[in-house]
């Protein structure tokens, strides 16, 4: 067990380590001077070049990654217009456009994203398995044909097209919910009914559509396991119907599921673009998309990282949940 | 993805004539002694009777070739309509209310606009949405053909010729599926912005999302290339390259069409997603992702059919393409049953 750990882990680290590579390498030759944000206007060309040299973007790119890692490590300094800024380790690299560090910036997001994701991810998982469940246990029935249509209807409408619906329709005609403060979704100071009547559509709209493909794959993998031949010998020895489907049938049926909550939650925990660009929230992946029409690329290099580091790590906790619920993976 | 690569392996292929077509397609159970009709059917015909009992497919292949068509001769329909997608009326107030909201109820549907007109600048809806169908489909065809020919090759190098080179090809298909794609590709589409955009999305979807299909492929492979005609092919001195065209890719061919189905309703998702986004094709080219953005910027309140019926139209695509592709997979593999 110790050794398939660290297997992954190293893996793990690897492959963040060449997602660095590739990422530093193409924002960096990706036109975008940031020597442009200090400069006056219409520079000359030797202003240009001194601060370029001052931040270190004149360097060859290995010396300017190997600066970028170092950074990372231990943190670094930026000499931004006229003083010398520290940015503490992890330091993801300085937003020249904002004048703050990436990391700053990334975790002021987080908790909007963090808290988007938590919720629907929640609500979800409860709602797509034990509709999926029942579903494969109640084959056939009028129940599971209507679960299989909406669900099917579900995974082909995008999220911002149910995002524009319920605002439509909750927000505006029926007027149940307020409209979403986007400076200060959380209330400011925390207010928990603020931060409900916030969160309550993007967590609906998100969930919707994950629940959706997850009854249809609780389903599938359900009555997969329910016709193999030891639920057959459980039934047989008398078990109660109860613990055959719970602790026979679901025990099994349910690993794929633990592999695609964890793939699927560090996913959004990178940013739920699409979402939060539907319903205006300040999240890491609005925060990316504002970044990008503003080609302040270090700091959607940062955020790239940063959900890549997520999606990275979500991968090496469903191997390690993978290899406890299921012991044959241990094994080879 | 439902099934287990190992489920997609199907009878397709022509490479074991010893397997006989699956029973119950043609059953005469008891009866005289009279002498049964034995047929042979190729399993592609097998799959293809399937098919056609299958009354989901016979309505989602339907509306999938009604949506081809309305894309093929979206020129014709917008004449026939008596409208341009691009033609701003003349006098905006014969359609628009000084605030540039559609006149009329329901968007401005009349005789005249069948859709509609969109807000601000009076441009006819049905128009733009059959052009529309246009953008969304080419674009997310080119991009499936893209992935599933990256896909194939490097699933059938890796999980052929293995060794460092199934490492090497592997470890790529682990890092790029770490990527976030979306944030990526909208940095990328930002910088590279003298680029054709058409081309860039194609390149972009198909060039991020064939991991899963070389995945797939790969897994294929594997299993396959333990197989006796593989090592008949080898004995009789088969060069590696004609192993994996003539022996190993008719194989394939199934369970990649089976996912070439599955992968469409998705890219189309994603082509929505970059045109919501503002990075899809450019105005004054229509697509349905990109009138839905317009509609969140201001306008889906007052104007709910500007946002319903793109909205509505990117829901019937991907939802036809989808129980397509469920049926066609249930046509090539004899063994699932739902």
């Amino acid at each position: 067990m110790f050794r398939f750990l660290l297997k992954r882990l190293i893996v793990g680290i690897v492959t963040l380590w060449v997602v660095t590579v590739v990422v530093f390498g193409i924002f960096t030759i990706i036109p975008g001077d940031p020597a442009l944000v200090y400069a006056g206007k219409d520079p000359s060309a030797e202003v240009l070049a001194g601060i370029r040299a001052k931040l270190g973007v004149d360097k060859p790119l290995p010396e300017q990654y190997a600066t970028f890692m170092k950074g990372v490590a231990v943190g670094r300094d930026f000499p931004t217009g006229p003083k010398m800024v520290h940015c503490d380790a992890p330091c993801l690299g300085y937003s020249y456009k904002k004048d703050v560090p990436v990391l700053g910036l990334i975790t002021r997001a987080l908790p909007i994203t963090a808290t988007m994701a938590a919720g629907a991810a929640l609500l979800w998982l409860l709602g797509g398995v034990s509709v999926g469940v029942l579903s494969a246990l109640r084959r056939g029935t009028f129940f599971d044909r209507i679960a299989m249509t909406i669900s099917l209807a579900g995974v082909s409408l995008p999220v911002y097209f149910t995002g524009l619906i319920g605002l439509s329709v909750f927000v505006y005609q029926l007027q149940w919910l307020p409209a979403i403060d986007t400076n200060s979704p959380f209330g400011n100071p925390f207010d928990p009914v603020q931060t409900f009547q916030s969160f309550i559509l993007p967590w609906v709209v998100l969930a919707f559509l994950y629940a959706a493909s997850y009854a249809r794959l609780t389903r599938t993998s359900m009555l997969e396991t329910m016709s193999e031949d030891y639920i057959r010998t459980a039934r047989a020895k008398g078990l109660p119907e109860r613990t055959v489907v719970t602790r026979h049938g679901m025990r099994a049926a349910l690993t794929p599921i633990v592999t695609m909550f964890g793939l699927d939650l560090g996913a959004l925990l990178g940013g739920a673009i699409l979402t939060e660009y539907t319903f205006g929230l300040q999240g890491l992946g609005k925060q990316a998309l504002d970044a990008i029409n503003k080609f302040d690329y270090p700091l959607i290099m940062g955020t790239t990282l940063f959900a890549a580091f997520f999606i990275i790590v979500a991968n090496i906790v469903v191997d390690v949940l993978y290899a406890f619920i299921d012991p044959r993976v241990r094994l080879s | 993805m439902t099934t287990s690569p190992q489920d997609a392996i199907l009878g397709a292929g022509p490479v074991d004539p010893t397997a006989t077509p699956p029973e119950g397609v043609d059953g005469t159970p008891g009866g005289p002694p009279a002498e049964p009709k034995i047929e042979g059917r190729s399993p592609w015909a097998l799959a293809w009777m399937r098919l056609r009992r299958d009354k989901v497919a016979i309505v989602s292949g339907t509306v999938v070739i009604l949506l081809f068509l309305i894309a093929i001769f979206a020129p014709l329909l917008a004449r026939l309509a008596g409208q341009d997608p691009n033609l701003q009326p003349d006098d905006p107030s014969s359609v628009l209310d000084p605030s540039g909201f559609p006149l009329g109820s329901f968007g401005g549907i009349s005789g005249e606009h069948w859709f509609g007109v969109e807000p601000v600048n009076g441009r006819d809806l049905f128009a733009r949405i059959v052009y529309g169908a246009r953008v969304s489909l080419l674009i997310s065809l080119l991009a499936t053909m893209v992935q599933i020919a990256i896909g194939v090759v490097v699933g059938i190098i890796a999980g052929f010729v293995g060794g460092w080179l199934d490492n090497l090809l592997s470890g790529l298909v682990n890092v790029l599926l770490a990527f976030p794609i979306i944030l990526f590709g909208i940095a990328l589409v930002t910088v590279a912005d003298s680029v054709n955009r058409e081309l860039l999305l194609v390149l972009l979807i198909g060039g991020f999302s064939w991991p899963y299909i070389a995945r797939i492929v790969r897994g294929l492979v594997l299993s396959l290339r333990e197989k006796e005609f593989i090592e008949a092919a080898r004995s009789y001195g088969a060069p590696t390259w004609r192993i994996m065209l003539r022996e190993l890719l008719p194989n394939l061919v199934g369970p990649i069409l089976v996912y070439s189905t599955l992968v469409i309703p998705t890219n189309i998702l994603t082509e929505a997603a970059f045109s919501f986004l503002g990075i899809g094709v450019r105005e004054p080219q229509s697509s349905w992702g990109g009138m839905l953005s317009k509609a969140a910027r201001g306008f889906y309140q007052d104007d709910p059919m500007f946002m319903i019926i793109p909205g509505v139209m990117i829901m019937v695509t991907v939802l036809a393409f989808n129980l397509f592709g469920d049926s066609v997979r249930d046509a090539l593999d004899p063994k699932s049953s739902r």
